[in-house]
């Protein structure tokens, strides 16, 4: 298992580097080279620390000059601001690398995420590989990096160190595998430690955040409050964070005693090195200041080591699953483009439709057969839940039917483009930017002057003047970068005059929000099918009243089409459409 | 420990030291132990090399070597040791620690006066501050030690400089100052830098959201902007690249300058002990010795001196949010029990000449509200959206008492009442009710917290029509509902709204209202839903809120909202009666819906 883990990251970790050296080839070698130039900045800091030390002991003793120490001491000097110079370099480089990189890494995965098919976000497990993946493009280039600061400045570093130790004492080479071993196993502990402690304490952890939001989120608050359940809540709470804390107490008490263990292992290996550097010295086998070198080396090596491991790799391992996700996203074979013209003037046909969400256990929608003529304006009505919007998503080929065919004319709707298409969602997009861009954005190929931007917010009752709006189309939108936020209707309006903005001949409006009343939403559906009385228009909704004026109306349960007709034929006949309308209706009469 | 007052970074140790007085103790102990280390090493070292080079010199026994080995390994146990049993202490007290802030931040958040809960700002920094506040506290703790320690490790390399040399050692104290002082200046000139460029990239973030988000995908796929998007993005990437490769390098020169500087002190400090190395007065193994432990302090400073000065203008910056939270005005006994008033029967509710406008803002939601609600009866209020409907309830509940005007309870003025009183006395279903995720039971019983009636739970429940349901369960009424434990059940919409209805019932309150709950239903739901209600509350006072004049009808009395206050009061039969009517308008246009023949003209 671990082997093919170890397999995995090596695998990974070369698919990784060959990007980014696609990505950025000339910034890539810039860093390795800078990456070298620090090892071998460090390694100089050790050879000429010990070359001082020995300078400044000969001259204690008058066997060399004033001036001579002073040249040594220079020299050193001189070493020490290369390594500093070349430290901050490399820090330096490494970020602006990364901003370089990211940028080209993003868009891969902004235009692969392009490709996909809607219905892939519905399923929850493609989701989350997706998220991993949007997130592995960040993580990448860092993996990346410690990969190439391996290869090149960590190894260059130790194989230095360990031949100037070697050139010393042949057995003082030992030294690097006596600090490698304990830190390597001690890493290795602490990971399946949190692994076990991630999955023993995420239940509890969700329970005591839970608890949290009952007392304080606003959504709870005012309940909790009068209800008088704070108390109550805060019991919960704090035995939920005293399960937790005692979990995780246990667990750290575990992984601590094993390294401590494995500590005393390091401090026996040390003493070794501090003996055999003494033995060496009293052989004088090596000078007092190769001593003092080797033995601040000794210090500096452990730390290394000690970050490599316990922080870099460490990291790298715990992300190298999101970066092959990442990888794997973009390396995905992608789905042919929708891109054949749609027909004009031509009906709209669903053959024996079946679709089901990825993961449910039944079709959201079952057995479909419907012909939209050419510029009907049709209905779909039902309750909760009834497959209204699935059936909608379909029609406008955002998702492939996954039994069944969808035609527009003679061109199946999974290869038709989707130009002519417009739609107001129901959970249509608060762009933060200005009112302009907030309609424009659902067709910028057009070259579009403001007159018809005014002109389309004028139909759909978008307020271009008075509070809130007082720059007109300029007027930014959305709290985020300190523009004005509307009021839930007003963003509707702009929802919609961003739906007619868009050049088409097929329109379809996914009920609005419940903030909106049932007034609003009658006037906005009859002001929509007046809109849209030469197109293509399908109306969806659960309130029957407000859709009474569509050429025809279908009724929805349970993914079914339950029944067909316009408002009169249905209240004329026993039926589910009767049946509803009459229980709304009685509180009318 | 949350009082309101200005917190300083004195408070970084005064709460842990009084909430965790064993283990802070323990901590700032490490931290001396730790900083004298270094001090300790160039001892230790030094006498070492001295005594090799005596018995090289065959000026001493061989023996004499084992006492600064020992000494040397002890220096090596004590450091690689000591920090893991350290790390343990720590961990007890953090845990301790996170505790108590968590609970008692949570409890200042469940006390707050409601206009911080809906004030967008606020509730941003009450997020800010309560996220993980163990982890900046303790954070800054440890953040203030490692400066502390940096601090004593260098003054007791200074003292031992000076203990050999003491003119050489005030040399040292006078070049290092202004030198010391420059390098912690860079450290939060850094810290600016970094803001800046965090704030550049949010532009980014926002389309990079855009462009891949769930939530998009259906404008995204369908209009096509994803291309002209991922242009634009590019571009505002080139832009903030160049200002963002501008400060990563600005603030690499500030750091790096620190540490050169740093680098220039310890240079200086080995150059100025050379003349007395020379004489003498320093042994060649106390040389070296201090010459590595300086080298390594000076390492030790190139990173770490300005981490400690940036994280420690992020903690001045968080204990500021922590003061301004800490501050933030709390309603009287929001947390506290509901107190039943002993005989306390319902008579009448009046509204005299109530004016409100929310916190900040221009508008009179109320004006010169007026009317009389008498027992026995039962009432809807209706209106449009933004008329001022939930702002009644607000006020009656204690939500906001910044009103003009009276509002009397049986006579007596609402603001006499004890808000634990009030709590008693009132229950409501809010539009957005709460769907608790506890068992059924529980959340039932929360309806009547001060008395648990196993029997009138099953009752209520019942009523609502979730008998069945529950009777169908393996665990009946005990079983969790929600998403939060293991083995939930999902209740469906209409299920959540019953049970939270079934709450109402099984309140003792005399006053009950209900905000709207019908907002998310299906047609068929809500009107079950009236249906149900209103064969069960015939005997209490209930207040009904509705934009659906249909429901208001199933009440005795209507009153109508509009520009905030009452414009007509009366049964559903004599509003109707009005010509010009503003309720017998309305009912007109909503009935109009259902009504085959008549057609909605075009808007």
């Amino acid at each position: 298992m671990d082997r093919i883990q170890g397999q995995g990251f090596l695998r990974n970790g070369v698919r990784c580097l060959r990007l980014l050296f696609q990505v950025n080839p000339w910034m890539s070698y810039t860093y390795i080279g800078i990456a070298l130039l620090q090892a071998v900045s460090w390694v100089l800091q050790v050879l000429f620390m010990q070359r001082f030390l020995d300078a400044a002991a000969a001259y204690a003793t008058d066997r060399i000059d004033f001036k001579m120490i002073l040249f040594s001491l220079g020299i050193l000097a001189l070493v020490y601001l290369f390594y500093h110079v070349m430290d901050g370099l490399g820090n330096c480089y490494e970020e602006i690398y990364g901003l370089s990189v990211g940028k080209h890494l993003n868009l891969l995965i902004f235009k692969r995420v392009d490709s996909l098919q809607v219905s892939e976000f519905e399923d929850t497990n493609r989701l989350d590989y997706i998220h991993k993946a949007v997130n592995g493009s960040g993580k990448l280039i860092w993996i990346g990096t410690t990969l190439l600061d391996i290869l090149f400045y960590y190894t260059t570093y130790f194989v230095f160190i360990g031949w100037y130790l070697f050139t010393l004492k042949p057995v003082l080479a030992l030294s690097i595998v006596v600090v490698f071993v304990p830190v390597m196993l001690s890493q290795w502990v602490l990971m399946s430690a949190f692994k076990n402690l991630e999955a023993a304490s995420a239940p509890i952890r969700r329970e005591s955040d839970y608890y949290e939001q009952c007392l304080t989120d606003k959504a709870y608050l005012s309940e909790t409050r009068l209800l008088g359940a704070t108390a109550f809540f805060e019991n919960l709470y704090t035995s939920a964070l005293q399960r937790l804390n005692a979990i995780v107490l246990r667990m750290q008490v575990r992984k601590h005693l094993v390294q401590l263990i494995l500590n005393v292992v390091t401090v026996m290996g040390y003493g070794l090195i501090v003996y055999m550097l003494f033995v060496s010295v009293m052989r004088q086998e090596i000078s007092i200041g190769a001593f003092a070198a080797v033995l601040a080396s000794i210090g500096s090596l452990y730390r290394f080591m000690n970050k490599l491991i316990t922080e870099r790799i460490a990291w790298a391992t715990e992300n190298i699953g999101s970066v092959e996700n990442f990888l794997d996203f973009i390396d995905e074979p992608v789905h042919a483009t929708n891109n054949l013209p749609r027909p004009a003037d031509s009906d709209i046909e669903l053959k024996a439709v079946r679709f089901r969400y990825p993961l449910a256990t039944r079709n959201a929608v079952e057995e479909i057969d419907l012909i939209i003529p050419h510029k009907q304006t049709l209905a779909i009505v039902g309750g909760n839940g009834s497959g209204k919007t699935t059936l909608c998503r379909i029609i406008m080929g955002l998702y492939p039917p996954t039994e069944g065919e969808v035609w527009y004319g003679n061109v199946e709707a999974s290869r038709a483009s989707y130009e002519r298409t417009s739609a107001v969602f129901q959970h249509y997009r608060k762009y933060n930017g200005t009112l302009r861009e907030n309609v424009w954005i659902s067709q910028y190929s057009k070259l579009a002057d403001d007159s018809e931007v005014v002109s389309v917010c004028e139909e759909a009752g978008v307020l271009l003047s008075g509070e809130g709006v007082k720059r007109g189309l300029d007027t930014m939108l959305g709290r985020e970068f300190g523009g004005t936020d509307l009021s839930g209707g007003q963003w509707q309006r702009v929802a919609i005059a961003r739906g007619l903005f868009r050049d088409s001949d097929y329109m379809i409006l996914d009920e609005p929000t419940a903030a909106v009343d049932p007034l609003e939403e009658t006037r906005l559906y009859n002001d929509f099918a007046a809109l849209c009385r030469d197109k293509t228009a399908v109306l969806v909704s659960h309130r029957l009243g407000s859709v009474k004026l569509a050429d025809r109306i279908l009724v929805m349960k349970d993914g079914r089409i339950v029944q067909d007709g316009t408002h009169e034929q249905l209240m004329s006949i026993e039926g589910e459409y009767r049946t509803m309308y009459e229980a709304q209706r009685k509180w009318y009469v | 420990m949350l009082t309101s007052r200005k917190y300083t970074v004195f408070d970084l140790i005064g709460i842990p030291l009084r909430v965790i007085p064993v283990q802070t103790v323990a901590a700032v102990g490490y931290m001396l132990v730790d900083a004298l280390m270094p001090a300790y090493q160039t001892l230790v070292m030094a006498y070492f090399i001295n005594t090799a080079t005596h018995i090289v010199n065959g000026q001493a026994e061989y023996s004499f070597i084992y006492r600064p080995l020992a000494l040397i390994m002890g220096y090596v146990i004590v450091t690689h040791l000591l920090p893991s049993l350290i790390q343990l202490v720590e961990l007890t007290g953090r845990n301790r620690l996170n505790v108590r802030l968590k609970r008692e931040m949570v409890l200042k958040q469940a006390r707050l006066a409601y206009q911080h809960i809906e004030n967008k700002e606020t509730s941003e920094l009450i997020h800010r501050v309560c996220r993980d506040p163990v982890s900046h506290f303790m954070g800054g703790f440890n953040n203030m030690m490692s400066g502390l320690n940096l601090l004593i490790g260098t003054a007791s390399l200074l003292v031992i400089v000076m203990s050999s040399t003491f003119i050489t050692g005030i040399v040292i104290v006078l070049v290092a100052v202004p030198l010391f002082y420059i390098a912690m200046k860079t450290g939060k000139a850094n810290y600016v830098l970094g803001m800046d460029a965090q704030r550049i990239r949010r532009r980014s973030a926002d389309i990079a959201n855009i462009l891949t988000s769930r939530e998009d995908a259906e404008e995204r796929t369908l209009f096509g902007y994803s291309s002209a998007l991922r242009d634009r993005y590019g571009k505002l990437y080139d832009q903030t690249y160049a200002v963002e490769k501008k400060i990563q390098i600005r603030s690499f020169i500030h750091l790096k300058s620190g540490s050169i500087i740093a680098l220039l002190i310890g240079i200086i400090i080995v150059a100025l002990l050379l003349p007395a190395l020379h004489l003498g007065e320093l042994t060649i193994g106390l040389y070296i010795s201090l010459v590595t432990a300086i080298f390594s302090l000076v390492q030790r400073m190139s990173w770490q001196l300005a981490e400690t000065m940036q994280e420690h203008a992020r903690m001045k910056e968080y204990l500021q949010d922590f003061s301004v939270f800490a501050g933030l005005s709390e309603k009287k006994d929001a947390a506290a029990l509901p107190v039943e008033l002993g005989g306390f029967v319902f008579q009448s509710l009046e509204f005299r000449q109530v004016s409100f406008r929310y916190p900040d803002t221009e508008r009179y939601i109320l004006n010169q509200c007026s009317f009389t609600m008498v027992s026995g009866k039962n009432y809807a209020i209706v209106g449009e959206n933004g008329a001022g409907k939930s702002t009644l309830i607000k006020l009656l509940t204690g939500m906001y008492d910044n009103y003009e005007g009276e509002i009397f309870i049986n006579h007596k003025k609402l603001r006499e009442y004890s808000y634990p009183e009030l709590k008693s006395i009132i229950a409501v279903v809010f539009q957005n009710y709460a769907r608790y995720a506890l068992t059924i039971q529980d959340n039932v019983r929360l309806g009547n917290i001060l008395k648990k009636d196993e029997e009138r739970i099953s009752h209520s429940i019942s009523k609502m029509n979730l008998g069945e349901m529950v009777q169908g369960l393996e665990s009946g009424l005990d079983t969790y509902v929600g998403k939060i434990q293991k083995n939930s059940l999902d209740l469906s919409g209409g299920q959540w709204q019953r049970l939270a209805i079934a709450r109402l019932l099984y309140s003792n309150s005399a006053i009950h209202i209900m905000d709207e709950p019908t907002a998310a239903l299906d047609p068929i739901e809500e009107s079950r839903l009236y249906e149900m209600f209103s064969s069960i509350r015939a005997d209490r006072f209930t207040i009904y809120i509705t934009h659906r004049l249909g429901a208001a009808r199933i009440s005795d009395e209507i009153l109508v909202v509009r520009s905030g206050r009452i414009a007509e009061q009366g049964s559903h039969e004599q509003l109707l009666e009005q010509p010009d009517g503003i309720y017998r308008k309305m009912f007109a246009s909503q009935k109009s819906w259902y009504e085959a023949e008549s057609k909605v003209q075009h808007g």
